[in-house]
């Protein structure tokens, strides 16, 4: 079946086909080398050819001689994405329940929320930082910094919540509502195990945005930088492949909170699809089949 | 008598619906007795699903009172009317097990694990689905969600089930299946069925009372076979099917026969029940489609037909057990003869062909509610029938 539809596609199939193989490498390309270029040996340089083959690098990140404040950076990196994770998803769900519901003025709410999205990151940093200079307020990276990341991160939270919530069959509520559930167990019984996937996902969405943003936390954090910061200070000042093995580095962290937050969102979907619940009723339909 | 807190019969006085200026239920009134199996029938936005939840109590009343038993319920939360709704989607929680989401309401009240467990298991049971308990719901089929739903709403004791179109996401066969279960099921629990349907065939298959609506009002309530061969009005008819409407004149009135003359300017004598309709107004007619004959040459004498009303057969149309025979008569309304199948292929009919429709006076009826009121009625007829009228007539009728 394949063959006879491989038969039948057009030119442009592979026309488009070899656009996005352009695509894939113009995305994928320039990271590659960052990584492969991390690998070299102790007299390894910032370009091609590689230099021998090694973890020198790496242990250099570790030994932290010529990477400044790149441990403390990345503890605060980490810590802010795991903040701002948690707060998007307490916030934007609140307010995507909020909006569910409907309340008076709710348009003028969603698009003053949405619109930080169109703001120029820098100038969001840059209002901030002003703001706490005038009010005689430290600027600090987990006050300024983290508020600074909210307004990037909310709103993106927000607008999933809206397609989650705007899934969610609105019977279930009805249903639990008709059988006796409180406000309260509504949500904890019903909404929140339903669209839990979701709320993962919004978490995830929080974690990376805040684990990677420059622009607006350039400004707010103060004396404490973020890990982004700090690369970018390294890219000025470390002329060896330690840059590149931060790079690995970082990727291969955001892969491992993706991968967590994906086998958690399958993990829950798997349970509800084959699960066999013994707290209620022994499984007797096992011996019986 | 101590039975009238756990009655479930439902009294609906004067309830009105609107959504802004939008009224979709008018000053509405309905008796439900206790214990029986009651359908609410009518087309998409009829105003049925509005009356159920309000009902239900998912969604409040404009303006009257709602009664269940002897309690005005018409401002109690959905959980404590003594009623239970079953969604037209299920609404099944799909991330607890089939036993979970039947003892959710038990969870809600606090009871026990073990009472919790029992009940769960006592109710799959009644619905022959406790080798599925540790099921989820998307691993069942369609049929087998539907017997959980009930379960699950049943749980609560309810002395009313209210059912929103329960069977629509049912094919066809499993549909007929599980209507006969719905119905055995509330034979022998004995509590009251409410049970939303756009299915004239459901409602006379299942209910004890049907009440048909359109645009918010209810047009006629009572027992499906009443509804069946005596359709209040027009509406009603049309919708129920089975029968043809007939525009026409009343010309004199001989007790409980009308003679009326129809938009085609053919004599008819029609049976009326109860209304006394005055000379020279206009009436609609209603003729059992089962009980017409169609004849190529008009009997005469002894055997002449009490009505008659000729045609060319427009379209033929196998059903199995009879034939739909549709006859393209002057009266401007599709007319449709449904012939047995032995009757019908002894001498077949072919489209095209001239024919005559004869029926008895019993056979039909005088319709409620004139039609000249309705501009539609009498732009139809003088649209799709003014060429076969004179100018005079077309007058007399509007």
């Amino acid at each position: 079946m394949a063959a006879t539809l491989r038969r039948s596609r057009p030119w442009t199939f592979y026309a488009l086909l070899a656009f996005f193989c352009l695509f894939v490498l113009f995305l994928y390309g320039p990271m590659s080398v960052i990584y492969v270029l991390s690998f070299q040996s102790r007299d390894g340089g910032l370009t091609f050819p590689m230099r021998g083959a090694s973890l020198h690098w790496f242990q250099a990140l570790v030994e932290q001689r010529q990477v400044g404040d790149l441990h403390a950076a990345f503890a605060r990196s980490l810590s802010l994405a795991v903040l701002s994770a948690l707060l998007t998803v307490v916030v934007s769900a609140c307010a995507g329940f909020a909006f569910r519901r409907g309340f008076r003025g709710s348009g003028t709410v969603f698009y003053l929320a949405v619109s930080s999205l169109v703001m120029p990151g820098i100038f969001v940093g840059l209002g901030i930082a002003l703001t706490f200079q005038a009010l005689g307020l430290q600027a600090s990276w987990w006050v300024s910094g983290l508020a600074a990341q909210l307004t990037w991160t909310l709103p993106f939270g927000l607008l999933i919540m809206f397609a989650i919530l705007g899934r969610l069959d609105k019977s279930y509520e009805e249903a639990a509502a008709d059988l006796g559930a409180s406000a309260w167990q509504r949500v904890r019984h019903v909404t929140l195990p339903i669209i839990l996937p979701g709320l993962i996902g919004v978490a995830l969405f929080g974690f990376t945005l805040s684990y990677d943003e420059f622009p607006r936390t350039i400004l707010t954090a103060g004396s404490g930088t973020t890990l982004p910061i700090e690369i970018w200070t390294m890219t000025t000042n470390v002329t060896s492949p330690a840059l590149y093995a931060v790079g690995t580095v970082t990727t291969v962290v955001s892969f491992i909170v993706i991968a967590c937050a994906l086998v958690a969102i399958v993990r829950i979907q798997r349970h509800r699809a084959t699960r066999r619940d013994t707290s209620l009723i022994e499984t007797k339909d096992l011996q019986q089949q | 008598m101590n039975s009238t807190n756990r009655s479930g019969a439902v009294h609906v006085q004067g309830v009105s619906k609107r959504y802004g200026n939008v009224t979709a239920i008018h000053e509405l009134d309905l008796k439900i007795e206790d214990g029986s199996y009651c359908c609410l029938l009518g087309p998409s936005g009829c105003g049925k699903t509005s009356l159920l939840r309000m009902i239900a109590g998912h969604e409040t009343p404009t303006t009257g009172l709602i009664s269940i038993g002897s309690v005005d319920v018409t401002q109690l939360a959905p959980s404590l009317r003594g009623t239970a709704m079953m969604f037209q989607s299920y609404a099944l929680f799909p991330h607890l097990s089939v036993a979970d989401n039947v003892a959710f309401a038990l969870k809600m009240r606090g009871q026990g694990e073990v009472e919790r467990r029992d009940r769960a298991r006592e109710l799959l049971t009644k619905v022959a689905l406790e080798a599925y308990a540790d099921r989820f719901p998307s691993q069942l089929s369609g049929g087998q969600q539907q017997r959980v739903a009930l379960a699950r709403a049943l749980i609560t004791n309810p002395k009313v089930v209210l059912l929103d179109e329960p069977l629509s996401a049912l094919d066809e066969h499993l549909r007929i299946r599980m209507r006969a279960e719905l119905r055995q099921m509330q034979r022998e629990l004995g509590i009251t069925f409410i049970h939303v349907t756009h299915s004239q065939l459901e409602a006379i298959a299942l209910a004890d009372k049907v009440v048909v609506m359109t645009q918010g009002r209810i047009e006629q309530a009572a027992s499906a076979r009443e509804i069946f061969a005596s359709p209040r009005n027009a509406h009603v008819a049309r919708f129920i099917g089975g029968q043809n409407v007939i525009a026409g004149e009343v010309q004199a009135v001989h007790g409980s026969e009308v003679l009326l003359r129809s938009a085609g300017g053919e004599q008819l004598h029609i049976a009326s029940a109860a209304s006394q309709p005055d000379i020279g107004s206009a009436a609609q007619a209603a003729v059992r489609r089962d009980r017409i004959s169609v004849e190529r040459v008009l009997p005469s004498g002894r055997h002449a037909p009490d009505n008659t009303l000729s045609g060319n057969v427009d379209a033929i149309e196998y059903q199995g057990s009879f034939v739909k025979v549709t006859v393209n008569v002057k009266s401007g309304e599709e007319f449709v003869a449904q012939l047995s199948d032995e009757q019908f292929f002894a001498t077949p009919l072919r489209v095209g062909e001239r024919v005559h429709v004869c029926w008895r006076v019993e056979d039909s009826l005088l319709l409620e509610g004139a039609p000249a009121m309705g501009a539609a009625v009498a732009s139809s007829i003088s649209t799709t029938a003014a060429p076969l009228l004179r100018p005079g007539r077309v007058a007399a009728l509007t």
